[in-house]
């Protein structure tokens, strides 16, 4: 299947989702919705570490190791490129062993 | 006479302001591209991993525009997983854009074609950048987002550029970028013991759901656990005289 279809749908999607809020300035959530929709990002981006990791993982728990420092550089430092750094050179010196 | 002169005086005046705050949105979210490139490259990366070509790869950067959901669904593309399990993550993952649009309508009371410029460029980081720096303005949203749509597609054409020279990708640990780049965004949102729990819950329910086989609705899934936990839990603190929050 061409990957060409789902990739305007998802383009077409977001686009809308970021006029909708512009095209609706009158609506207010419910307290609740607005609360639930505050931990949106971390729910979201953990079960996507999770899910990412799980395949990988599942073969080489080395990952794990390799994702355990970039989470503690990530701590530490908060900048995308030393995490990435490190948790790739620990990855590959890993495998080296 | 001299109305109309001084009527194009006071025009050329705003449009050389909206310029200025143009320029201030663009040069204000450059320190983001330290984040941009990185990512958009492991985005690149990813792409080729996942089989599609360079020019699929930047197409995919220019009309989806969105670092977790390009990053999370291009290794499921052309896998047979439906596009509607697709968009419905894609547009999870940026419900936060809805919020920032209301915000940005009720604020600005932008026009139709301001809207539509708006819609095209708008991401979490060009929202902060502008509205961080005194009060939101439709042309400093343009300029931080357009500078962050430059460097996100430049780090993708980056990530391609690199994929396509390497063999093997998974021989130099680069298969493990994107749980990575998710990692390294999670991590500093992590500042309450509600957040960890919420963190905590949402990982549980995704491992569940992938080891149940259900791979395709886990990031979905353990989401909606770990906003359920929040929304319950942040109501439990916020009640009088419990501690923290």
């Amino acid at each position: 299947m061409s990957p060409l279809g789902p990739i305007l749908a998802m383009g077409g999607a977001l686009y809308v989702l970021r006029l909708g809020g512009m095209l609706l300035p009158d609506l207010t959530l419910p307290a609740t919705w607005e609360r639930a929709l505050g931990w949106v990002p971390v729910a979201l981006l953990s079960a996507l570490v999770v899910s990412s990791l799980a395949g990988s993982a599942a073969s080489d728990p080395r990952q794990v190791l390799a994702a355990a420092v970039t989470a503690g550089v990530a701590w530490r430092t908060r900048r995308m490129w030393a995490c990435l750094a490190s948790g790739v050179l620990v990855a590959g010196l890993l495998r080296l062993v | 006479m001299a109305q109309p002169h001084s009527a194009i005086i006071a025009a050329a005046r705003v449009d050389a302001d909206a310029g200025r705050t143009f320029w201030r949105g663009f040069v204000g979210l450059l320190p983001l591209w330290a984040g941009a490139i990185p990512s958009g490259m492991a985005y690149g990366l990813a792409a080729r991993s996942a089989g599609l070509d360079p020019a699929t790869a930047q197409l995919m950067s220019l009309v989806v525009f969105s670092a977790t959901a390009q990053l999370s669904t291009v290794a499921l593309l052309g896998t047979g997983v439906p596009v509607v399990v697709l968009v419905a993550t894609a547009l999870a993952l940026n419900l936060q854009l809805l919020l920032l649009g209301l915000v940005i309508g009720r604020t600005l009371r932008p026009t139709w074609p301001q809207r539509l410029a708006a819609a095209w460029l708008l991401t979490d980081g060009a929202f902060g950048v502008s509205a961080g720096r005194g009060p939101l303005r439709l042309a400093s949203l343009l300029g931080a987002g357009l500078s962050m749509y430059l460097g996100w597609n430049l780090g993708t054409g980056l990530g391609s550029a690199i994929g396509a020279a390497l063999p093997d990708p998974h021989r130099f640990g680069l298969d493990l970028v994107v749980p990575l780049v998710f990692l390294a965004v999670l991590v500093p949102l992590l500042r309450s013991r509600t957040a960890l729990g919420v963190a905590l819950a949402a990982g549980l329910a995704a491992l569940l759901l992938a080891r149940l086989g259900l791979g395709s609705v886990a990031v979905l899934g353990g989401g909606l656990v770990g906003c359920a936990v929040g929304t319950w839990s942040s109501r439990r603190s916020a009640s009088p005289g419990a501690p923290g929050r």
